[in-house]
This record gives structure tokens, C-alpha cells and sequence, in this order.
């Protein structure tokens, strides 16, 4: 055997190789592929309309959706705090205006 | 108001327009023959070559079946080099345990071994005669399919990526998770094994 073959040669006689698989493993190898098929995942259709809202069922990723839930629970925090600290600045602000006003309820002076 | 959302949805997906059924099922049916020698080059069991391509093709469809059509063959590609990746790490592990209990265990293999057993009947008078062509054609596909399987892993893999499955330089590296000059450093060895191999047989590699 002298023969002179190329890379690209190689290929096209792997690729007959290929083609030449007996009946017994092409027929796996449907039976392989229906089945992947069977399981393919398929994504939901996304509609956009004119105001650029989003219709239709939104498939997020797992990780999208723990940033969102990171999202809303950063964003509760901040509101809570905000609520907290003016609510507190109020009560300070109401008893120095008892104070200046002279209208101080007697409880403050029991202790 | 259908005709808008169309247009809109037309514009809005542009190239990367997702797979329908259809084209995953024609993708896999023109990759899967291909993917199966691919399989069993590295494997060099038949059995196991069709569980490899079986898994690959199932995670494709399970992951990214809904990915544009033409981000599947290095998708596929990627996932098969990673499933006989994965075959080799539980094969390295099994043969292991196996080494170290058949150490443990009185060896009997010598004395049940028959030749016999595993002689081909490659010269069956009863099998049809074919062409000279054919013939020769199929003993050259055996010597090459036998020099790619003393190849090592990584080689043969670059070599069928690069020279078989016709990717560039860029989208191997890709595949086989590793830098373009790695690849070209594998394929190049691989080159030269494969020519010496060859060689051997009376066959040039240009």
C-alpha cells in the first residue's frame, strides 16, 4: 500500500466510515435522537407590544431569580429604615417643642 | 394587532431566532452518526459510544433546545467531548477499585482465557464478495480509524475537531475549553503521530 492522503482526505473517509454504521446501531442511534426529542426544551413565546410591555409567560433562570429576590428584600430594608429614622426624628422634634412651649407632661419629671 | 406583535417580534429576535422541533431533530439526525465514531475512536466500545451519544444528545434537547439553531453543532460538540470526558474520569476511578480488589482476589484469567473466544472470522468464505475498490477503500478506513485510535485523547480530539468536524482554530479552543495555541500544538502533534503511524503502513500524510 503507497498511498498519498491529505488532512481534508482523512475527513472524507471518516465521514464514509460514518456512513457505512450497520442498521442495528442507526437504528439506536433514531431511537437515542426521538427520545432527546421527546425531552427538548421548548422556550414560551415573548410578546412585545407597542408601550413595550412584555405579554406571555416569562421563563427566568435560577439565578435571575434570586437577584430579583435579593432586589425586593434590599429594597423592603431601605424603606423600613427610611420609615424608622423619620418616625424617630419626629418623637425627638415633638418633645422639643414640649420643651420650648413649656407644655412638658409630668411624667418626664417623675424619673 | 397580531400583524404588529409579528413585526415587533420579528425585529426584536433578529438573528438569534429560537429552534422549533424540526431543527433539532435534523441537526441531530446529520451530527449523530459522526458523533457516534467520534465516540467510539475514544472509547473503542460500541455499547458505550451509543450511551455517550445518547446523553449528549439528551442534554442538548434537555439545556439548550431552545437555543437558535446554529449555536448547535458547538454546543452538541462541546457536551460529547465533556460526556467522553466524564466516561474517563468514572472509568479511571472503576479501574482502580477493580485493580485493587483483583489484587486481593486468587487469579484464575490466565487459565479461562480462550483465543477462540475473540478470533475474528474476518476470511468467512460465506460472506458476499465485494469490489476491489470497496475493499480497499474500507482497509484504508481501518488503518486510519486504528492510528487515530493510538492517537492520545487530547490530540485525536483536536484532530477531528479541526480536520473532520472542519472547525477553526477559535471555535476548537472553544470546544475543548483550552487556548487557540494549545490547539494548535495538539493538532500539530497530532499531525505528526498520525504520519509516522502511516507511514509504517505505506500511506503518506501531506
Amino acid at each position: 500500500m503507497n498511498i498519498k492522503l491529505s488532512n481534508k482526505e482523512i475527513g472524507n473517509l471518516l465521514n464514509t466510515a460514518a456512513r457505512q454504521l450497520d442498521r442495528s446501531t442507526l437504528n439506536e442511534l433514531h431511537t437515542a435522537r426521538q427520545q432527546a426529542l421527546k425531552n427538548q426544551r421548548v422556550a414560551s413565546p415573548i410578546w412585545v407590544s407597542q408601550n413595550g410591555l412584555l405579554h406571555g409567560q416569562l421563563q427566568l433562570s435560577p439565578r435571575a431569580l434570586n437577584w430579583i429576590i435579593v432586589g425586593v428584600v434590599a429594597s423592603l430594608l431601605v424603606v423600613n429604615l427610611t420609615y424608622w429614622e423619620r418616625t424617630y426624628e419626629r418623637d425627638h422634634s415633638d418633645i422639643d417643642i414640649a420643651i420650648l412651649t413649656d407644655d412638658l407632661p409630668v411624667d418626664v419629671f417623675v424619673d | 394587532m397580531c400583524r404588529e406583535f409579528a413585526s415587533i417580534r420579528a425585529d426584536h429576535l433578529g438573528a438569534t431566532e429560537l429552534s422549533t422541533p424540526q431543527q433539532l431533530s435534523e441537526f441531530l439526525a446529520q451530527a449523530e452518526r459522526r458523533a457516534y465514531k467520534q465516540a467510539q475512536y475514544a472509547v473503542r466500545d460500541e455499547h458505550v459510544a451509543l450511551d455517550i451519544v445518547q446523553d449528549a444528545m439528551m442534554k442538548l434537547a434537555e439545556r439548550y433546545g431552545d437555543h437558535p439553531p446554529e449555536e448547535f453543532p458547538m454546543l452538541f460538540q462541546r457536551i460529547l467531548q465533556n460526556t467522553i470526558r466524564d466516561y474517563y474520569r468514572r472509568q479511571k476511578v472503576r479501574s482502580f477499585w477493580t485493580t485493587l480488589m483483583s489484587s486481593l482476589s486468587p487469579q484464575h484469567d490466565a487459565e479461562d482465557f480462550d483465543p477462540l473466544d475473540t478470533l475474528q472470522d474476518e476470511d468467512n468464505a460465506s460472506q458476499p464478495a465485494r469490489p476491489d475498490a470497496v475493499l480497499a477503500q474500507s482497509q484504508l478506513i481501518a488503518v486510519i480509524e486504528e492510528a487515530l485510535g493510538k492517537l492520545p485523547a487530547r490530540q485525536r480530539e483536536a484532530f477531528l475537531l479541526r480536520y473532520w468536524e472542519e472547525m477553526d482554530t477559535a471555535e476548537t479552543a472553544a470546544v475543548m475549553g483550552c487556548s487557540e495555541g494549545s490547539v494548535k500544538t495538539h493538532c500539530s502533534r497530532a499531525t505528526h503521530a498520525l504520519s509516522a503511524i502511516l507511514k509504517e503502513r505505506g500511506i503518506d500524510l501531506s
